[in-house]
C-alpha cells in the first residue's frame, strides 16, 4: 500500500517538476532571445544612420564592377592586398572606405557587439562591402546564404534571428542604409555574440535540473519518513494491537482494550479512539451478555428441576398394586416444554376404597406448577381422611381460595370407588366429561352438568353422583390437553377422535389404551407444537372376585 | 388469532371478542381489560363472533367477574351453544351472568 502511493507520487511530482523546468526555461530563453533581438536591431539602426548611403550606394556599384572584381580576383592570386589599396585610392575611394571602416570599428567597439559590417544582397549571395574584421580581400566578395534568405528582396525588413554559426552563437540584426532620396543603399549587419548567454542558458538549465532534483529527493524522502512517522508507523502500531485484542482465546476483559502512545490531535488519534471505545463496548456488551446467559442457563436449570420434581410427585410405578388383581389402572402426563399444571393421582384410601383424581390448573408456568402441589396435597390428604368427593372439593376449595391473588383455578374430576363393589361416587369440578365403556361394549362419554372448578369463589358447593362399575368395565379420564391437541390447520383433535382411538381396541389393557390414544394424537398433531400437557388416566374395574 | 373491540360508553364498557380465547390469547384479554375496566360500572363481554374459550380464557373471565362484583355488574351476551356447553360443563353458567 504504502510502496504504491509513494511510486505514484514520486512519478507525479517527477512529471509536474519537468513540465514545470521546461516552460521556465522555454520562457526564460524567449525573454532572452527577445531581449537581445531588440538590442541587436537598435544597434544596427544606430550604425545605418551614421553611414552616408549616397557615398556606400557608390561604392557598391564600384566594387561590383568587372574591373573591380578582375582586380580582385588578380590580388586574391597574388596574395598583394595592396593591389586593391592602390585600385581604391586611385579611384578616390580609400579615403571614404576607411571612414566607414572606421566607423563601424568604433561602434563594435563602443557598443560591445561581436561584429559590425555592411552587405547588400545579390541573388541568393550576400555581398560582402565594408567589414573591420576582415582584410581588403573581403570587399566585394560573394557568400552564399542559408536558404531561409533567398527570396529576400532588397528594401525588405530582415527579422533579427538568433544562430549558432562558425563564430559561435550570434544574435543578428540588419538594417537598411538609405540614400538620401530614401532609397535602398545597403544593409549594415550587427551580430552580437551569445556564447555566453547560451553558456549561461545551459548552466540554467543543469541547475534547475539539479536542484529541482535534489529539493525532489529530500521532499520525497521527507514525505516519505514523515508518512511513515505520522500515519503508516501508527497504523500498523493500530492493527498490530487490534489483531492481538482479538487473538487470544481467553474472552475478552477491559485489560485487552488496546493502549498505545498515540496523542495526536488527527484523525490517527481519532481512530485510536474509537477503536478503544468500540473494544470497552464489545468488553462491556460481552460482559452483560455473559451474566445474562448465566442467568438465563441458572433460571433454565430451575425451571428443568420444578418440572422433574412435578413430574416425581405423580405416581410413576406401575403397576402400582402389584397384589392386586381386581382392578387395572394406567396413567400418563406428556408434559409440554414449560412447565404445566395438569396431574393425577390414585391412591387405597382403605383396603376397599380408591381414590382417582384427575386435575387441571388454569395457566402455566411457575405459580400453575406451585398451584398445582397444594391442590394435589390437599385432595389426596383430605380424601384419605374419608370424607366423600364433594366434601373433600368443599374443603379443598376453601384452602385454595385464601390468598389466591394469582386468581387461578383447578378443573378436578374426582373420584372414590369401593372395589369390593364397584360402586363410586364422583365429583366434577369443571373437568372434562370421562369415558366410561361397561364390559364388551363402546366407551362413551358421560355428559352431565359439572360443578364451577375449585378456587375460582369462597364457599361453594359441589355436587357429587354416584356411579357403578361392573366387572370389565373401564373408566378414562382426561385432561384438555387430550382434547385440544391442535394439528397444523388449526383443528382439535376433539372427544370424537378420542372415542374412535379407544374403541379401536377397547379390550386393550390400561397401558395398551393410552399408548394408543397418545399414538392417535401424535398422528393427528403431526409436527405442530404441543402447547399443553397431555394427561391420561384408566382405571379398569375386574371385580372383587379376582381380588387374590 | 383474537381479535377485541372495545366501546366505553359513559360507565359501560362493550368489549367484542373475535376468534379463539385460548393460552396464548388470554393474557391479551387479560391486559386489555386490565387498562380499562377501573371506572367501568357495566361490562358487556359479546361472545358473538368468538369461536373457543379454554381455561385460561375461563380465568380471565373469572378475574373480570370478581373485578365486576365489586364496582358494579358484568354480563356475557350473544353467548353461542358451543360456548355455553363449555360453560355449562364447566360449572362457569353458575357463577358468570350470562344472557
Amino acid at each position: 500500500m504504502s510502496v504504491k502511493l509513494n511510486a505514484l507520487t514520486l512519478v507525479i511530482i517527477l512529471a509536474l517538476s519537468a513540465v514545470l523546468i521546461i516552460i521556465a526555461y522555454d520562457v526564460n530563453s524567449r525573454q532572452v532571445d527577445t531581449y537581445y533581438k531588440e538590442m541587436t536591431a537598435h544597434d544596427a539602426r544606430t550604425v545605418a544612420s551614421f553611414l552616408d548611403g549616397d557615398w556606400i550606394d557608390g561604392f557598391v556599384d564600384t566594387i561590383q564592377s568587372e574591373e573591380y572584381q578582375k582586380l580582385r580576383a588578380k590580388a586574391v592570386e597574388a596574395k598583394d592586398e595592396e593591389m586593391i589599396r592602390q585600385y581604391l585610392i586611385q579611384n578616390g575611394w580609400y579615403e571614404g572606405f576607411e571612414t566607414v571602416r572606421d566607423i563601424l570599428g568604433q561602434y563594435r567597439d563602443r557598443l560591445g557587439v561581436a561584429y559590425v559590417y555592411t552587405v547588400t544582397l545579390e541573388g541568393d549571395d550576400s555581398f560582402t562591402i565594408i567589414d573591420p574584421d576582415e582584410n581588403l580581400f573581403y570587399i566585394g566578395t560573394f557568400v552564399p546564404l542559408p536558404p531561409e534568405f533567398h527570396d529576400l528582396k532588397k528594401g525588405q525588413a530582415i527579422e533579427p534571428t538568433v544562430s549558432v554559426t562558425d563564430y559561435g552563437w550570434l544574435c543578428s540584426a540588419y538594417d537598411i542604409i538609405q540614400t538620401s532620396k530614401g532609397g535602398y543603399a545597403a544593409l549594415v549587419g550587427v551580430d552580437i555574440d551569445m556564447t555566453e548567454v547560451m553558456n549561461e542558458r545551459e548552466a540554467f538549465l543543469k541547475r534547475m535540473i539539479i536542484s529541482s532534483g535534489g529539493l525532489l529527493v529530500i521532499s520525497i524522502l521527507a514525505s516519505f519518513l514523515l508518512m511513515h512517522k505520522v500515519v503508516i508507523d501508527p497504523l500498523k502500531m493500530l492493527s498490530d494491537a487490534t489483531r492481538g485484542f482479538t487473538e487470544h482465546d481467553h474472552g475478552f476483559k477491559k485489560e485487552d482494550i488496546i493502549s498505545l502512545p498515540i496523542t495526536a490531535n488527527d484523525e490517527i488519534g481519532d481512530l485510536y479512539q474509537v477503536i478503544r471505545t468500540m473494544q470497552g463496548k464489545i468488553v462491556e456488551y460481552l460482559d452483560n451478555l455473559t451474566s445474562v446467559t448465566a442467568e438465563k442457563e441458572r433460571i433454565g436449570a430451575e425451571l428443568s428441576i420444578a418440572t422433574q420434581i412435578q413430574a416425581d410427585m405423580l405416581p410413576r410405578i406401575f403397576p402400582p398394586f402389584p397384589s392386586r388383581h381386581d382392578f387395572d389402572i394406567y396413567a400418563t402426563m406428556t408434559p409440554a416444554k414449560e412447565v404445566g399444571g395438569d396431574f393425577y393421582d390414585f391412591f387405597l384410601i382403605d383396603d376397599d376404597h380408591l381414590g382417582l383424581v384427575m386435575a387441571d390448573v388454569s395457566g402455566k408456568g411457575v405459580p400453575a406448577a406451585l398451584f398445582m402441589v397444594i391442590a394435589k396435597t390437599l385432595i389426596k390428604n383430605r380424601t384419605m381422611m374419608g370424607t366423600g368427593p364433594a366434601e373433600v372439593l368443599r374443603h379443598v376449595n376453601e384452602q385454595l381460595c385464601e390468598g389466591n391473588e394469582a386468581e387461578l383455578f383447578v378443573t378436578v374430576w374426582l373420584a372414590i370407588v369401593e372395589l369390593s363393589t364397584g360402586k363410586g361416587l364422583a365429583a366434577n369440578a369443571g373437568h372434562e366429561h370421562p369415558v366410561i365403556r361397561h364390559a364388551d361394549g363402546q366407551f362413551e362419554l358421560v355428559v352431565y352438568r359439572h360443578s364451577p372448578a375449585v378456587a375460582v369463589m369462597e364457599g361453594m358447593r359441589f355436587k357429587e353422583h354416584s356411579f357403578e362399575l361392573k366387572p370389565g368395565d373401564s373408566l378414562f379420564v382426561y385432561t384438555d390437553g387430550v382434547t385440544e391437541s391442535t394439528n397444523a390447520d388449526n383443528e382439535l383433535f376433539g372427544t370424537d377422535r378420542l372415542l374412535e382411538a379407544l374403541n379401536r381396541n377397547p379390550d386393550a389393557s390400561p397401558a395398551e389404551l393410552l399408548t394408543q390414544v397418545k399414538a392417535a394424537i401424535d398422528s393427528f398433531v403431526s409436527e405442530a407444537p404441543q402447547f399443553d400437557d397431555i394427561t391420561m388416566m384408566c382405571v379398569q374395574y375386574n371385580g372383587a372376585e379376582v381380588k387374590t | 388469532m383474537l381479535n377485541i373491540t372495545k366501546n366505553l360508553d359513559h360507565k359501560t364498557l362493550t368489549v367484542a371478542l373475535e376468534g379463539r380465547l385460548d393460552t396464548t390469547t388470554a393474557p391479551q384479554l387479560e391486559a386489555e381489560l386490565k387498562s380499562d375496566i377501573a371506572d367501568v360500572t357495566l361490562l358487556i363481554m359479546d361472545f358473538e363472533k368468538l369461536d373457543y374459550i379454554s381455561s385460561a380464557g375461563l380465568r380471565v373471565l373469572l378475574s373480570a367477574q370478581k373485578i365486576m362484583n365489586k364496582q358494579g355488574a358484568m354480563k356475557i351476551i350473544h353467548v353461542s351453544d358451543a360456548i355455553n356447553e363449555i360453560f355449562e360443563v364447566t360449572g362457569f353458567s353458575d357463577i358468570l351472568n350470562i344472557e
